[in-house]
């Protein structure tokens, strides 16, 4: 795994996860311990318990374990049940309310979605009846606040499809079943994290090469690396044909060294600032 | 274009709600509380939003109408700014709202009688004395019209306040509204504008430059007067040429008479919204010029923003009286 553009999916049952793990063809993670978490290349899956404390522990988790990086995207998959939307049917969440503390939040979705949107009212206790005409989940809420503070909003989205309405109940949902319309939504799952992934790509972006090379000779404190990445940005601004020519410095230099040279180098240069 | 419209639950039937609600039968309509809900969280994305900016319909509670800036102002010693919007159609570059606001959603305040309640008790509280209201401090005045209906709201009250004066600002085309009725003498239609490759590459979705002048032309036409802003001036390695020859096309364009108003301004921001820009687009060339912070703001290094400044105020005034000219020192 590299230290980028994550992609961290979350259900709360292991048959949501079933098809989802054969489709991305993710591996079990043995040495992680407390949840159950899958993996392959930057995609994990975590198996987080049912329940908004179970989801809230689980993405604060996944979080920190990969490093604490920002700007990842995050999608909690999951099944919910409806008065009257079809069984089957997916929706990803435009309203998510914690039934316990009537917090509300609106999450943005600027691209065209995959399916239909609705409200999701997020409780602590199983409902047997569906008093609003929402969708009723046990983690949205706690899975959209926490992720929230990990990555900017627009790229943590709830996909939800419907298991259970008045004609279904939800007594009668089993594990099959649940992995069965998870796995019929998976074309919807999929463009949807395509659409995620390429919004995170536009905030996240690429480093020139040549900052991974100085990076790999010579060795950069912390604030060093931070100077250093501004310096790399900007001359890909200004002069994005014409990279610093690092190869002739000293291996034995020190990163502030490498600094103070890039810095005369800007000086010196004639950078090109016209929007011609 | 609206794809997603947030209402406030407690304006859902103000009829102007209703009407705009009508406009787009296809969107989906979501209902909060304030409007801050879905406008104020911190974990929003500006530049991501901007790719489908939603509609979000609220009420406006406290001061709808407040003191503009010192140094702001186009020849009254009396300045007001009002804000019917937050957010604006267009993605300009160096547009201060980028870093003013955590959210790229448009806000529309649809209650505009409490706008035009305050200007009212503004104007007739000193009638002897000539009181200028900006509109298009936080939005662009026309650009989202069609929808707003905001022209057509105000000008009456404008008709009946000869000393208040309205100053709409834009860079938009749509000005329908405006020559389907009597010029007003109050009010100044006031363009924005900076040189064509300037604009051309940090004025995202905005008409250009040829598409601003003919309206100003037809508006000239219709007996209206006119506004030409620079402001924010931006820096090119060329931009002496580049500015010469967009004040030589305005020119030859529009009748010196009809201009009530020149302004220019210095490209400026607080520090905090300019990290904030920088972050949000890291390979704009506009944020990597010869820049610097001092007293808490950036702007272009001291000695170049004077002669920038100096040398754009004397091509101006190579073509307007120095009567209509005003150099905005906002922040200076």
């Amino acid at each position: 795994m590299d230290n980028r553009n994550y992609t961290h999916i979350l259900t709360a049952l292991p048959c949501e996860a079933k098809p989802l793990i054969a489709h991305y063809q993710l591996k079990r993670c043995m040495a992680i311990e407390p949840f159950t978490t899958y993996g392959k290349d930057n995609v994990t899956l975590t198996v987080t318990g049912i329940g908004k404390v179970s989801m809230a522990a689980s993405v604060a988790f996944i979080h920190q374990l990969v490093g604490g990086i920002p700007n990842s995207v995050w999608l909690n998959i999951g099944i919910a049940g409806h008065q009257s939307h079809p069984v089957g049917s997916a929706f990803i969440a435009h309203k998510i309310t914690d039934a316990d503390t009537g917090r509300c939040w609106y999450p943005s979705q600027p691209f065209n979605t995959p399916c239909e949107s609705e409200e999701i009212n997020t409780v602590s206790i199983p409902l047997v009846d569906y008093p609003e005409t929402c969708l009723y989940d046990m983690e949205a809420s706690a899975f959209h606040e926490i992720a929230m503070r990990f990555s900017t909003g627009e790229l943590v989205q709830c996909l939800k499809i419907v298991s259970d309405n008045t004609a279904n109940p939800a007594e009668k949902i089993t594990p099959q079943h649940a992995s069965t319309i998870v796995e019929a939504n998976l074309q919807t799952i999929n463009a949807l994290l395509h659409k995620q992934q390429r919004l995170a790509e536009t905030i996240n972006p690429d480093q020139p090469e040549w900052y991974s090379m100085a990076c790999e000779i010579w060795r950069f404190t912390h604030s060093e690396k931070i100077q250093l990445k501004d310096i790399s940005r900007y001359w890909q601004v200004v002069s994005p044909d014409d990279p610093p020519e690092l190869e002739q410095l000293p291996k034995n230099h020190s990163g502030k060294q490498i600094l103070g040279w890039l810095k005369v180098e800007i000086a010196t240069r004639k950078m090109n600032l016209s929007f011609r | 274009m609206i794809e997603t419209i947030y209402i406030e639950e407690a304006i859902h039937r103000h009829p102007r709600a209703q009407t705009i609600l009508a406009r787009f039968p296809k969107a989906r309509k979501i209902t909060c509380q304030r409007y801050g809900e879905v406008f104020n969280p911190k974990s929003q994305n500006f530049r991501l939003q901007k790719r489908k900016p939603a509609l979000i319909l609220a009420e406006k509670y406290k001061n709808p109408v407040l003191p503009a800036p010192p140094g702001y102002g186009v020849g009254s010693k009396h300045n007001y700014y009002f804000s019917h919007m937050l957010n604006c159609l267009y993605d300009c570059r160096y547009c201060f709202l980028q870093g003013m606001f955590q959210s790229a959603n448009y806000v529309l305040f649809v209650n505009y009688e409490t706008f035009q309640k305050q200007i009212s008790e503004i104007a007739n509280a000193t009638p002897e004395q000539e009181i200028h209201f900006f509109s298009g401090y936080d939005c662009d005045s026309l650009a989202l019209e069609p929808v707003t209906g905001f022209v057509e709201a105000f000008l009456p009250v404008f008709r009946n306040h000869a000393n208040a004066w309205l100053e709409l600002r834009t860079k938009s085309t749509q000005i329908r509204s405006l020559l389907d009725t009597e010029p007003l003498s109050n009010c100044i239609v006031a363009f924005s504008f900076t040189p064509e490759v300037i604009a051309k590459h940090i004025e995202h979705r905005a008409p250009n430059i040829q598409k601003r002048l003919e309206a100003m032309e037809k508006l000239q036409q219709a007996g209206w007067s006119l506004g030409l802003r620079f402001d924010p001036m931006i820096y090119q390695p060329d931009y002496q040429n580049q500015y010469q020859a967009l004040f030589k096309k305005i020119f030859a364009r529009l009748d010196k008479e009809s201009i009530h108003s020149v302004s220019l301004g210095s490209f400026r921001l607080p520090e905090k919204f300019f990290t904030k820009l920088d972050k949000l687009y890291p390979e704009e060339k506009l944020f990597a010029g010869p820049l610097e912070k001092s007293n808490g703001m950036v702007s272009y290094e001291s000695t170049l923003e004077h002669d920038m400044f100096t040398f754009c105020s004397e091509e101006l005034l190579k073509y307007i009286s120095p009567r209509k000219f005003y150099p905005c020192t906002v922040g200076q």
